[in-house]
């Protein structure tokens, strides 16, 4: 079986520098977790 | 084509002879044969391997022309974005008294009055005439205390928005104690379309750091409402940890499981520290907060949290780009009493005011320090798009100005490629080999 050298697990945001929401309000650490 | 300056490569030791690759700037993920990263190098990538590398994110055309993007991107955002996004600030008062409020001693029997609801009206509907939606916050204090208020604004508004063929929508950020079905259904066809809710861990710690202002608790009041509204609007459950007693808050999500309170039921779950309250509105006797996302206890505790949230079956954001609302000239803070902040959390700060809803929005580029990451040092880190130079309260807190930036290095060194293996593990599908 050939072997692939790029496995995309996440495309993720569609669109270059069309970033998401902003920090939610209140949450003063926008941390990820 | 040169590998990307906003790209992370850990090692991937589950698929031998495989790097793990995530691009800060576009969130993607991959995983990558070795033998690839030798063939950039040389020049003699296939095209379409190239292809796919460039689309992702991986693979640039020349490193320096992609810090120059960097430094206009906010520019081309701000020109390209069709959205207004205003959190309003409909009364600094409270049914609750929270222990680490950070609005403190600002707060007060300050409501916003009919002749500043109009005046927001006519500011938020003239982005509609730029033929862009707009969206709603309402935060308060308590926002449900100003209940006929956010109607009387969102009827408004929503008219407005229909006679151009446009959205109007809002969010409510509330304590969600007073968040009734008849509430909820009351708002809905008015736009409302989530609400998001502090609930800080198990009954026990919740009812100690959010009681009622009597002091009784409001855990049993706020898990009722929930229940009531959760199939009419998006419920986000927040709540805010502390270094003794995160570990805690996972008893909240087997309570919420527990109660019917499924994943499908809140759309969202994030759990974020407590920061320090500062200035001349803190309350005086809290001190738990903390005052630096560089805190190690804080690594450990927003992996563990996190793993949780996943394991247990519920949503939360994904690690992607964050930049702060300061940087998007369509997103503002309304006070109360009209006047405009870029940050919910520097309402009141003197100097950093940025207009009224009367004369509009003033330059804030030095007041904000707004280019305070446009210099090598953060324009050649990896972790740039997931800072753009931190978080200017905590700055302002921690050292009393904001002439620096708050760098997110050593946090982001300690936790990313964990987050990035939580996504693996429970969102993404992936062969395993």
């Amino acid at each position: 079986m050939e072997r692939k050298n790029i496995i995309i697990l996440d495309t993720g945001i569609e669109e270059p520098f069309i970033i998401p929401e902003a920090c939610c309000a209140g949450s003063f650490l926008p941390l990820m977790g | 084509m040169q590998l990307s300056n906003y790209i992370k490569i850990y090692p991937h030791r589950e698929r031998w002879g495989y790097l793990l690759l995530f691009s800060t700037k576009r969130a993607s993920i991959i995983l990558l044969h070795e033998s690839v990263l030798k063939s950039i190098e040389d020049g003699n990538l296939s095209s379409s391997e190239e292809e796919t590398l460039h689309r992702l994110g991986f693979l640039v055309q020349d490193v320096n022309e992609e810090k120059k993007e960097m430094l206009g991107l906010f520019n081309e955002v701000n020109k390209r974005r069709k959205k207004f996004n205003a959190l309003v600030v409909t009364n600094l008062d409270c049914n609750l008294a929270c222990r680490y409020c950070y609005e403190g001693r600002m707060k007060g029997k300050f409501y916003m009055s009919l002749e500043t609801a109009d005046l927001l009206i006519n500011f938020a509907g003239r982005h509609f005439a730029a033929g862009k939606t707009v969206h709603v916050n309402f935060y308060g204090g308590e926002p449900l205390l100003s209940f006929e208020l956010i109607k009387y604004i969102s009827k408004e508004l929503k008219i407005a928005a229909e006679e151009r063929g446009l959205k109007y929508t809002f969010n409510l950020v509330t304590n969600g104690t007073l968040l009734t079905e008849n509430k909820a259904e009351e708002l809905a066809p008015l736009g409302l379309k989530g609400a998001k809710i502090t609930i800080d861990g198990p009954m026990e710690n919740h009812d100690r750091f959010r009681p009622f202002k009597s002091g009784t608790g409001t855990f049993d009041v706020i898990i009722k409402n929930i229940k009531d509204t959760c199939e009419i609007l998006k419920i986000q459950v927040g709540g805010n940890y502390t270094s003794e007693n995160y570990r805690d808050f996972p008893g909240l999500l087997d309570y919420l499981l527990d109660e019917g309170l499924t994943p499908d039921k809140i759309s969202i779950v994030k759990f974020d520290p407590v920061a320090k309250t500062g200035g001349k509105f803190a309350l005086p006797d809290f001190r738990e907060g903390c005052e630096s996302i560089n805190e190690p206890w804080l690594f450990e505790a927003s992996l563990f949290l996190r793993e949780e949230i996943l394991k247990k079956g519920f949503n939360t954001p994904k690690v992607a780009p964050s930049p702060c609302m300061i940087e998007y000239h369509d997103e503002i803070v309304v006070n109360f009493d009209g006047t405009i902040y870029k940050c919910p959390g520097l309402i009141g700060w003197e100097g950093l005011g940025v207009g009224d809803l009367r004369r509009g929005i003033k330059d804030y580029s030095k007041s904000y320090n707004l280019d305070l990451w446009k210099r090598e040092e953060c324009l050649n880190c990896e972790y740039l798009p997931l800072c753009f130079g931190g978080c200017r309260y905590m700055k302002l807190l921690r050292d009393g100005n904001i002439d620096d930036v708050d760098c997110k290095k050593s946090y982001l060194d300690a936790t990313l490629e964990t987050f990035i293996r939580q996504e693996i593990k429970y969102r993404l599908k992936i062969d395993r080999p």
